[in-house]
C-alpha cells in the first residue's frame, strides 16, 4: 500500500513539474508571437481562460494532491513497524543502504578479530538452495476418519499460556505429529474415539533436516535446517594463505508447511540465516533468526515455494536498523509469516540474538557481549589490580510490540549486566519485564573458585522515547555470600543459578553450590522485590513448574552433601515454608557403572505436566555395562514415568507407572508422552506404548519404523 | 459620402468590410477613429472631421491592404485577397486554402511553390502539408513530443513539427 502511494507520489511530482515546465515554454512562446504581432503593428494576444483552464487544472490538481498524499505517507511510516506511533526513537536508526551496512561490518571485523590485511573469498553465506526435491513423499500406511474435535488433550509445556513453543511431538488431540531425534522423519498417528492408535504416514526428509514442530488449526509447521559444505578460502593482502578452510560447513533455517489433514506439503521458507528461536501465536509464526553477514549481499532474505512459484525475499537496506552502541556482529532478522494466508514481512535488526522471551504482547530479545574495555584494563593488571569484571559481561535487551494484527515493531532497548541463561529467567507480568542475570569471574585477589553476582532486574517500556527503564534491581541475596580470601561477602556468591520460574508477582531462582537454596522473590510492589523465603536442601532443580499461587514442582538432580550429583529426583515445595514437602528420588544404579539421564532437566517440553489432571510425567535413561565373559556390555534402557501430583494427599507425590521401552545396545530414548482422553502415549523412535492414566494398564503396543 | 451637422463637420466612410486588424489599429491609433460593422460585408468608420487628406489616407490605406492574388483551383482561377487566407494545407494530392470566411478552395497549385509564393507576406510553414498565416494563430501551446500545437482564430488546430520548428521559431523572432 505504502509502495503504492510513493509511485502516486512521484507520478503527481513529474505531472507537476511538467505542467510547469510546459507553462513556461508555453509563456515564452506567447511572447514571441506578441513581439511578431507588435511589429506587424497587430493587436498582442490575451491568451483566453478556456485555452490555459486545462494547463491550470492539471497543476493545482496536482499540486493539491501532493500535499494530501505527503503528510499520508510520512505519517504511515511512522506506524509501520519497527517505528511505533507516539515514540520518539533515540537508540535505533535505519541503515538505509548497502555502503553504511558493509562499513558497520568492517568496523565489527577490525575490533573483533583484531586481523587486519584478510580478504575472505567466495560468499561467507552460502547459498543452500534445495528446491522442494529434498523430499520423500513417504508412505500411506494406515487409513481411517478420526476426526473429533472435543477430544482432551495436553498441550505442549509452554513457558506462557497462548505463546506456542515447538516440539519434536505435537498433538490436536486427534493426530500425533512425532519427530523422534535423529531419524529426520515425522510419523503421524491418528488416534481413535476409543483411544487407539494407527499409523498414518511417515514423512522422510533427505535434505531438510528436521528439528521441532508447530502445529496450527490447519497445518503443521516443520522447523529445521538444510546445509551446504563451502569452499571457502581466505588470503592475505599480500596473497599468503590464511586459513584454507575454515567452518566449511553453512546451516540454514528452513520450514515446511504440511497441510494438517491431506499431509499434502503446502509451503517452503528457507532462509541465509541459523533460527534463534520461534513462537506461534494466533496462527503467527514468529521467526527470531541471526543471518550470518555476506559481504556480497548482507540483508536478511529467504526463498519462498508457495503455490507453485518460487520468490525470494530480501529485505531493504531501509527495513534493517542499528543501534549506535551495540557491536555489529550478524543480523537479527524478525519474521512474521501468517500461516492462513502465508504473507511475510521481515525486519533486519545489526547484532546477533540469543534468548527470547515472548509473551502474548512483545517479544524480548537478548544478546549477551564482552565489554573490551574492561578486558583490557584486566589485561593489564596483575592479581592485585583493580579489574571490575562485574561490568565485563553486558546483555542488550530488546522489546518489540506485537501490534493487533500481528506485525512486530521495535519499541524499546536497554543494557543490564550480566547474561541471561535461557527463556525461562525472563517474563512479562503486567506491564513489567523481570529478568534475572549473572555475572560469573574468576578473580584470583577475591577467590580460587569462580565468583558470581546475580541480579534480578524489573525493566518498564518508556513511554515516550525507545528505551526500557529500570524500575528496581536487586543484587544481593541470590546465592549465599561467598566465602573469600578477605573474609564473607555477601555481593556475591559461589552459587551458580541452576532454574529461574516466574510466576504472577513471584519469582522463584534456584542456585547451586553443594546445597540447594530455592528463592522466593515477591515482586508485588516491582520498585522493591524482596526475597521472603529460602527454602534448602540437597541437590538443585533444573526446572520448576508452579502448581497453583504458592507451591512448585521440581525436576532436577540429587547430590551428596559435597555437592556430587548422586541422581534425578522430583520435589514438591511449598514457597512459604522452609524445606521442600516431598522429594522422590531416581539414584543412579551404583552397582556396576550405571549413568542415568532426562531430557526433562534441561528441555521442559519433555516433560507432560497438568496440574488440573495432576500429571507430570516424563521419560529417563539409564546407560549401563557389566562385565560378562570378560567383556563389558553395554546397555541401554529407557523409561517414561509418569506422577500424579496431589497437594491434598499425605504423599503428594505418587509412586509412578513406568513404561518401559526395552533396551538396545546402541544410543536409546524414550522422548515424550502424549496425554489424549485419560490415555497417555509414550514414544520412542522404535515403539508406541500407550497406557492407561487412571490404572497404568498398557492399552497398545504399536512398532513405528524400525 | 459625407455630412455636417452643427457647425462640426461629421463623416462617415462605408467600406468592405475591414478585417484586417493591423488596419482597425491603424485607423484607431492614427485617426482616433471608431469602426463598427454593420453586416457582414460592410464596415462604418466614423470622422469627427472631414478632412479630405484624412479620407484619401483611410481610403488608400483600405485599399493598400488589400493585396489580391489569382489562384488556379480546380474550377478555374480565383483572385483572392492574402490577408484573408488562414492557412493552406496538402492531403493526398489535393492543396486546400482556408480563408477566415471558413471557405475552402481546392488548389491546383502544389504547396512548395504556394510557399514561395507566400513567403514574402505573414506565411510559413509548419508541417509538411500546411502552411500557416501567422497572424491568425491566437495561441501556441508547447506539446510533450517537442511539437507546437498552434490553435488558430477560427479554431482549428495546426500542428508545428518537429522539423519546421526551427524555422516557425526564425519566423516568429525576426
Amino acid at each position: 500500500m505504502r509502495e503504492f502511494g510513493i509511485i502516486l507520489l512521484v507520478l503527481l511530482t513529474i505531472t507537476f513539474l511538467v505542467t510547469t515546465y510546459l507553462l513556461i515554454k508555453d509563456s515564452i512562446w506567447l511572447k514571441r508571437l506578441n513581439k511578431y504581432r507588435t511589429s506587424e503593428s497587430l493587436k498582442p494576444i490575451k491568451p483566453s481562460h478556456n485555452i490555459l483552464q486545462k494547463r491550470f487544472t492539471t497543476l493545482a490538481l496536482s499540486f493539491v494532491m501532493i500535499l494530501a498524499i505527503t503528510p499520508i505517507l510520512t505519517f504511515n511510516q511512522k506506524i509501520e513497524p519497527p517505528f511505533y506511533v507516539d515514540k520518539q526513537m533515540v537508540n535505533v536508526k535505519t541503515v538505509g543502504s548497502k555502503e553504511k551496512l558493509v562499513s558497520m561490518i568492517d568496523n565489527y571485523n577490525n575490533y573483533y578479530y583484531y586481523e587486519e590485511g584478510i580478504v575472505w573469498e567466495g560468499n561467507i553465506n552460502g547459498s543452500a538452495d534445495l528446491g522442494l526435491d529434498g523430499l520423500n513423499p513417504g508412505t500411506v500406511v494406515g487409513n481411517g476418519d478420526t476426526q473429533n474435535n472435543d477430544r482432551d488433550f495436553i498441550d505442549t509445556n509452554n513457558q506462557v499460556e497462548g505463546v506456542q513453543e515447538a516440539d519434536i511431538i505435537k498433538t490436536d488431540g486427534n493426530r500425533i505429529f512425532y519427530a523422534p531425534y535423529g531419524r529426520n522423519q515425522v510419523s503421524i498417528l491418528d488416534i481413535s474415539i476409543d483411544g487407539t492408535a494407527t499409523l498414518k504416514k511417515e514423512i522422510d526428509f533427505e535434505e531438510f533436516y528436521l528439528s521441532t514442530m508447530f502445529l496450527t488449526d490447519n497445518y503443521v509447521v516443520l522447523v529445521g535446517y538444510v546445509y551446504e559444505k563451502l569452499e571457502r578460502k581466505a588470503t592475505t593482502t599480500s596473497g599468503e594463505p590464511y586459513f584454507d578452510v575454515w567452518y566449511p560447513y553453512v546451516y540454514s533455517g528452513a520450514l515446511y508447511v504440511y497441510d494438517k489433514t491431506t499431509l499434502e506439503e503446502v509451503y517452503v521458507y528457507e532462509t541465509q540465516a541459523n533460527f534463534a528461536d520461534y513462537r506461534v501465536i494466533d496462527n503467527k509464526l514468529y521467526i527470531i533468526a541471526n543471518t550470518q553477514i555476506n559481504l556480497d549481499d548482507p540483508r536478511p532474505q529467504a526463498t519462498i515455494n508457495y503455490q507453485g512459484s518460487q520468490k525470494t525475499e530480501i529485505v531493504d537496506y531501509n527495513e534493517i536498523y542499528y543501534f549506535d552502541e551495540n557491536i555489529v556482529s550478524g543480523i537479527t532478522a524478525i519474521t512474521v509469516l501468517d500461516l492462513e494466508t502465508f504473507e511475510t514481512d521481515t525486519k533486519g535488526y545489526l547484532g546477533r540474538t540469543e534468548q527470547i522471551h515472548v509473551s502474548q504482547d512483545a517479544i524480548y530479545t537478548t544478546s549477551t557481549y564482552y565489554d573490551y574495555s574492561y578486558y583490557n584494563q584486566y589485561a593489564n593488571t596483575d592479581d592485585t589490580g583493580t579489574f571490575n569484571w562485574d561490568e565485563f559481561y553486558k546483555t542488550s535487551i530488546r522489546k518489540f510490540r506485537i501490534l493487533e494484527d500481528g506485525s512486530v515493531a521495535y519499541v524499546g532497548s536497554t543494557k543490564v549486566l550480566g547474561f541471561v541463561g535461557g527463556q525461562y529467567w525472563m517474563d512479562e507480568y503486567d506491564g513489567y519485564f523481570r529478568v534475572i542475570t549473572s555475572t560469573p569471574a574468576w578473580v584470583p585477589n577475591i577467590s580460587n573458585r569462580t565468583i558470581y553476582k546475580h541480579r534480578l532486574y524489573v525493566l518498564k517500556e518508556n513511554e515516550l522515547i525507545d528505551s526500557l527503564d529500570t524500575i528496581s534491581v536487586l543484587d544481593k541475596g541470590i546465592g549465599k555470600p561467598a566465602v573469600t580470601k578477605t573474609g564473607l561477602r555477601n555481593d556475591v556468591t559461589e552459587e551458580q543459578v541452576k532454574s529461574v520460574r516466574f510466576n504472577g508477582p513471584k519469582a522463584h531462582v534456584v542456585t547451586f553450590l553443594q546445597t540447594d537454596p530455592l528463592y522466593t522473590i515477591d515482586l508485588s510492589n516491582p520498585a522493591f522485590p524482596v526475597i521472603t523465603n529460602a527454602i534448602e536442601e540437597p541437590g538443585f532443580s533444573t526446572y520448576l513448574h508452579p502448581w497453583g499461587e504458592d507451591y512448585l514442582v521440581g525436576i532436577g538432580n540429587m547430590a551428596t552433601s559435597s555437592g556430587m550429583v548422586t541422581g534425578i529426583k522430583l520435589s514438591v515445595y511449598d514457597t512459604n515454608t522452609l524445606e521442600p514437602l516431598q522429594t522422590y528420588e531416581i539414584p543412579y544404579n551404583l552397582n556396576g557403572y550405571s549413568y542415568s539421564y532426562s531430557d526433562a532437566l534441561f528441555d521442559p517440553k519433555a516433560i507432560l505436566v497438568d496440574s488440573e489432571k495432576q500429571i507430570f510425567a516424563f521419560a529417563i535413561s539409564t546407560y549401563s555395562y557389566t562385565l560378562i565373559d570378560n567383556v563389558y556390555q553395554s546397555s541401554y534402557q529407557s523409561e517414561y514415568l509418569i506422577f500424579k501430583i496431589d497437594f491434598n494427599k499425605e504423599e503428594i507425590i505418587s509412586k509412578p507407572y513406568r513404561i518401559e521401552h526395552g533396551s538396545a545396545k546402541y544410543y536409546f530414548n524414550v522422548d515424550r508422552g502424549v496425554y489424549i482422553d485419560n490415555v497417555v502415549y509414550t514414544f520412542s523412535e522404535y515403539e508406541m506404548i500407550s497406557v492407561n492414566y487412571d490404572t497404568g494398564e498398557i492399552i497398545q503396543t504399536l512398532p513405528l519404523k524400525s | 459620402m459625407g455630412y455636417s451637422e452643427g457647425g462640426v463637420e461629421m463623416a462617415k466612410l462605408l467600406l468592405d468590410k475591414v478585417k484586417d486588424e493591423a488596419l482597425i489599429l491603424k485607423l484607431r491609433t492614427s485617426y482616433n477613429l471608431i469602426t463598427e460593422d454593420i453586416n457582414h460585408t460592410q464596415t462604418v468608420v466614423s470622422l469627427d472631421n472631414l478632412d479630405e487628406n484624412v479620407v484619401t489616407d483611410i481610403v488608400n490605406l483600405a485599399s493598400g491592404n488589400k493585396e489580391m492574388m489569382l489562384f488556379e483551383t480546380t474550377d478555374g482561377w480565383v483572385n483572392l485577397n492574402i490577408y484573408e487566407i488562414n492557412y493552406l494545407e496538402s492531403y493526398l494530392d489535393q492543396v486546400y486554402l482556408h480563408d477566415i470566411n471558413q471557405q475552402t478552395y481546392t488548389l491546383k497549385t502544389p504547396l512548395y511553390q504556394l510557399e514561395e509564393r507566400l513567403s514574402k507576406h505573414d506565411f510559413v510553414r509548419i508541417s509538411i502539408s500546411f502552411i500557416c498565416n501567422i497572424k491568425y494563430i491566437r495561441y501556441i501551446k508547447t506539446l510533450l513530443n517537442q511539437k507546437l500545437e498552434l490553435t488558430m482564430m477560427s479554431g482549428d488546430k495546426l500542428i508545428v513539427t518537429r522539423s519546421y520548428l526551427k524555422n516557425f521559431k526564425h519566423t516568429l523572432m525576426l
